[in-house]
């Protein structure tokens, strides 16, 4: 091997966090067989990036929502808009599932969903709120300005385009779910398609193995 | 379950083309939801493949066949115009694919409620399916479709 692989990571790692996102994060194979919490780690980013740059964006309630939001507890960041049929719905309830089999081991708030919409023209901070009751308590949606919103999601290498004219326009995005550790950094990558089961054991080994290398 | 399976295989078709149409549902979209989705399986046993022109359904200002795609993980609905139906499959709507994008003309059905839909094919052909709407997660493969269990 050209580069000992403890290189070989960290320039994956820095080329992602300056790319953007990429689906399926390689590990290294000697870190997959060290231990079993990182042979499930799929997804990790390691070594991680920095925590994430200030942003300001608005919760449901119409409350501030920034980087010290993303403090203190692990994250689940999904990236839609309520008029999204089948993907949104269907990745907002697989979260909302996952977060209540993570909460009994880890702590009520150790975990927290958030909704970021990427259709301000559309979702206003009422209208997020009334979507979301539907997902259970926990779940925190968020918007803001094309401005405000880019101010998050370029730094997250997140997509998000309005396409098509007239009211009924669709907003394509980014499908990922993105999981950032208690210091706002972006520490795994979670692929389509979403399922609770999935969801909730990619993020358990993540942790895991974000833990043991901190 | 059955019954609303079982609901969805109204084939009022005329002599061509000869779809059919089962286990059509809506899931119950969240409180303030403008658009809904619709699923069901279209199967042509017939000899000639048939091609889907045509959505209505009561509920809606208009229905559009919308085909969901992955592209480098950025999900993207887009509008087909046509819908073909070789003859002897089966083409599924189904959750993560293609699906009905109905645009809701009023509040959105409550669910348990039968939704008619009426589908229009190429050769005239009309066909009417009641959709039931639905808890997603009583939908299977809706939760998980990977299930290794």
């Amino acid at each position: 091997m050209p580069l000992p692989s403890h290189a070989i990571t960290r320039i994956a790692g820095v080329a992602l966090a300056v790319l953007g996102l990429v689906a399926g994060v390689v590990l290294q194979r000697h870190q997959a067989q060290s231990t079993p919490a990182a042979a499930a780690a799929v997804g990790a980013l390691w070594p991680a990036p920095d925590p994430l740059a200030p942003f300001e964006l608005t919760d449901q309630a119409g409350a501030r929502f920034g980087r010290d939001r993303l403090e203190g507890r692990w994250s689940l960041v999904f990236f839609g808009f309520t008029h999204c049929p089948d993907v949104c719905p269907t990745t907002l309830a697989a979260l909302g599932s996952a977060v209540d089999k993570l909460r009994p081991a880890a702590g009520g708030d150790a975990y927290q969903v958030v909704f970021v919409s990427v259709d301000p023209g559309r979702d206003t901070p009422e209208t997020i709120a009334q979507y979301l009751s539907h997902f259970g308590p926990g779940v925190v949606g968020i918007t803001g300005s094309d401005e405000a919103l880019n101010g998050l999601t370029r730094q997250l290498g997140v997509v998000h385009m309005r396409v098509g004219e007239g009211e009924d326009y669709q907003v394509d995005h980014s499908a990922q779910v993105l999981l950032l550790d208690p210091q706002a950094r972006l520490v795994g990558v979670l692929s389509p398609p979403h399922a609770a089961a999935a969801i909730a054991e990619r993020a358990r080994a993540i942790r895991e193995f974000i833990e043991d290398r901190s | 379950m059955l019954g609303a399976c079982l609901s969805g295989l109204l084939a009022i078709g005329g002599a061509s083309a000869e779809i059919v149409a089962s286990g059509a549902w809506i899931p119950l979209p969240p409180p303030g939801a403008q658009v809904l989705a619709g699923f069901m399986d279209l199967a042509n046993p017939g000899p000639d493949a048939a091609r889907l022109t045509g959505v209505t359904s009561p509920i809606a200002r208009k229905v559009e066949l919308h085909a969901m795609e992955m592209a480098d993980g950025v999900a993207r609905m887009r509008r087909r115009e046509v819908l073909e139906i070789p003859a002897g499959t089966r083409v599924p709507l189904a959750p993560g694919g293609l699906h009905l994008m109905i645009y809701l003309a009023a509040e959105a059905p409550p669910a348990g409620t039968q939704v008619p839909v009426e589908l229009s094919f190429a050769d005239g052909t009309r066909l009417t399916v009641d959709a039931v709407v639905r808890a997603r997660d009583e939908a299977p493969a809706a939760d998980d479709p990977h299930s290794r269990h």
